[in-house]
């Protein structure tokens, strides 16, 4: 019956990347409200600013031993060789009739937002930390860890906002493997041709 | 109201510390357990039950050591650091008279306001001694309440020698142009207009003043600064990611042989694409 599936997440790897993903969103709300008066209306959703603070803080430890988790489930496949460069990935996306070298499990684009995570999610954990016990450092160092964290969240939103929607809308059938955990053959020889996935 | 201001004439001050207990009494706070530290400058710091605390600075000039009283306080900004950088609408307030408060009650203890001070002033009440809640911020108040009932604040109403006057801000030209021709560096926060205003017989360094008082460079680029370019900045990612999908559109897999389903989302709405076609 299913012999055209291909096992691309297994489902521990899937709970993992569903509960960054879920107190991503979690903490970027929480986030917003405790940042600016502006967007102060996102801790109602919370019940207050102080829950706010409460639920920021341990879903920021969830989110940081998550992201510890995700780069270590598939730090193989980050680190794997490959034929294609990221600039491949970039002109696939943006001209459909680019011929790009086949991927393995993972592009170079996916390989390199696995480091670029990993990195900001350890950031936002120190900096977050710091403000957490501003009193671990000297003033001057600690007004940067404002900074930090909120500069280093801007790019982080971003890479997650094209994440996102290159998981999703802009490449039809990706987002099952994250959901069900497989993806359809075509979808694999169309975008991992260098990948030899188990059917299912 | 028109604006106040406290003068500070660090010239006539004889370090009696009135003012330290005028304002522990006006504003019902709890004595600190010190111990001697071999001066006469106590509690050493300020405190969430200390607002003001005569510093006993000293200076060697000529063999001779001279002492310099300056005070450690809430300077009450115009700009004020603590205001901006306070995520809660309410806690940290500005009055017509040019008080900074801060309102327990609202106050999440998150520090910001902290580090957002130029001065170094506000304090922390970790052990929830006040019932507030834990690190709720505190700080000189300016005596806003007994401004409200037409009084002088309490330090500069007890203040025996003249060293500490409340005035009117207007009249800061006049007391300006006076000190300085007294020889007196007159110190009001540069930009930040503060509404305290010291009257100082040496540079602002000898009395622990910050020489160029600023709302810190990380503080500024932290809100003023990234707020607009981070929200500019996703509704322009949400821009670029809609004008990618309209113009060049989804990466479409070929339909092949052993593609399943007829929706190009297969999985995204839980369509049937285990069945072949």
């Amino acid at each position: 019956m299913s012999h055209h599936l291909v096992k691309r997440f297994s489902s521990k790897e899937r709970l993992v990347h569903w509960t960054n993903m879920c107190t991503f969103i979690v903490l970027t709300l929480t986030g917003l409200g405790l940042y600016s008066q502006t967007f102060f209306g996102l801790t109602s959703i919370f019940g207050g600013v102080d829950m706010s603070r409460v639920i920021h803080h341990y879903a920021g430890l969830v989110f940081i031993a998550t992201t510890f988790l995700i780069f270590f489930q598939w730090f193989k496949d980050f680190t794997a060789a490959g034929e294609d460069s990221l600039g491949d990935v970039i002109s696939s996306y943006m001209n459909h009739d680019y011929e790009s070298p086949p991927s393995g499990k993972l592009n170079a684009g996916q390989k390199l937002l696995g480091f670029i995570v990993f990195s900001f999610g350890v950031i936002m954990g120190l900096t977050g930390i710091f403000m957490w016990f501003p009193d671990l450092l000297g003033r001057g160092i600690q007004q940067w860890m404002y900074f930090l964290h909120n500069f280093v969240f801007i790019l982080f939103m971003l890479l997650i906002l094209l994440h996102v929607y290159l998981g999703t809308a802009a490449s039809p059938g990706t987002w099952r493997g994250m959901y069900k955990g497989t993806v359809t053959k075509a979808w694999a020889k169309k975008h991992h041709g260098a990948w030899d996935g188990d059917e299912v | 109201m028109a604006k106040k201001m406290i003068i500070v004439d660090t010239s006539e001050c004889i370090a009696c510390r009135g003012c330290q207990t005028a304002c522990k009494q006006w504003n019902n706070l709890s004595a600190v357990l010190t111990v001697n530290r071999g001066g006469y400058e106590n509690p050493p710091d300020l405190g969430y039950n200390t607002y003001v605390k005569i510093r006993f600075n000293e200076k060697e000039a000529g063999g001779d050591v001279r002492w310099l009283f300056g005070q450690d306080r809430c300077m009450h900004c115009t700009d004020a650091g603590c205001e901006m950088v306070c995520p809660v609408p309410g806690a940290i307030t500005r009055d017509s008279n040019g008080a900074v408060i801060i309102d327990q009650n609202l106050c999440t203890g998150c520090k910001y306001c902290v580090f957002g001070c130029p001065f170094d002033i506000p304090r922390f009440d970790s052990a929830n001694k006040e019932g507030f809640g834990k690190n709720r911020a505190f700080k000189c108040t300016m005596c806003a309440d007994r401004q409200g009932m037409g009084m002088a604040p309490a330090c500069t109403k007890t203040c025996p020698t003249g060293a500490l006057t409340f005035a009117e801000k207007a009249d800061l030209p006049d007391v300006s142009a006076r000190a300085r021709k007294a020889g007196m560096t007159v110190y009001d926060g540069d930009a930040l207009s503060t509404n305290v205003v010291f009257l100082l017989e040496d540079n602002p360094d000898a009395y622990g003043l910050p020489a160029k008082p600023a709302i810190p460079t990380p503080a500024y680029l932290w809100r003023t600064v990234m707020k607009p370019v981070g929200v500019v900045a996703f509704v322009l990612g949400v821009l670029a990611v809609i004008t990618h999908l309209v113009t060049v559109g989804p990466k479409e897999v070929e339909e092949g042989d052993d593609t399943p389903s007829s929706s190009p989302y297969q999985g995204g709405g839980g369509s049937d694409v285990s069945s072949p076609r």
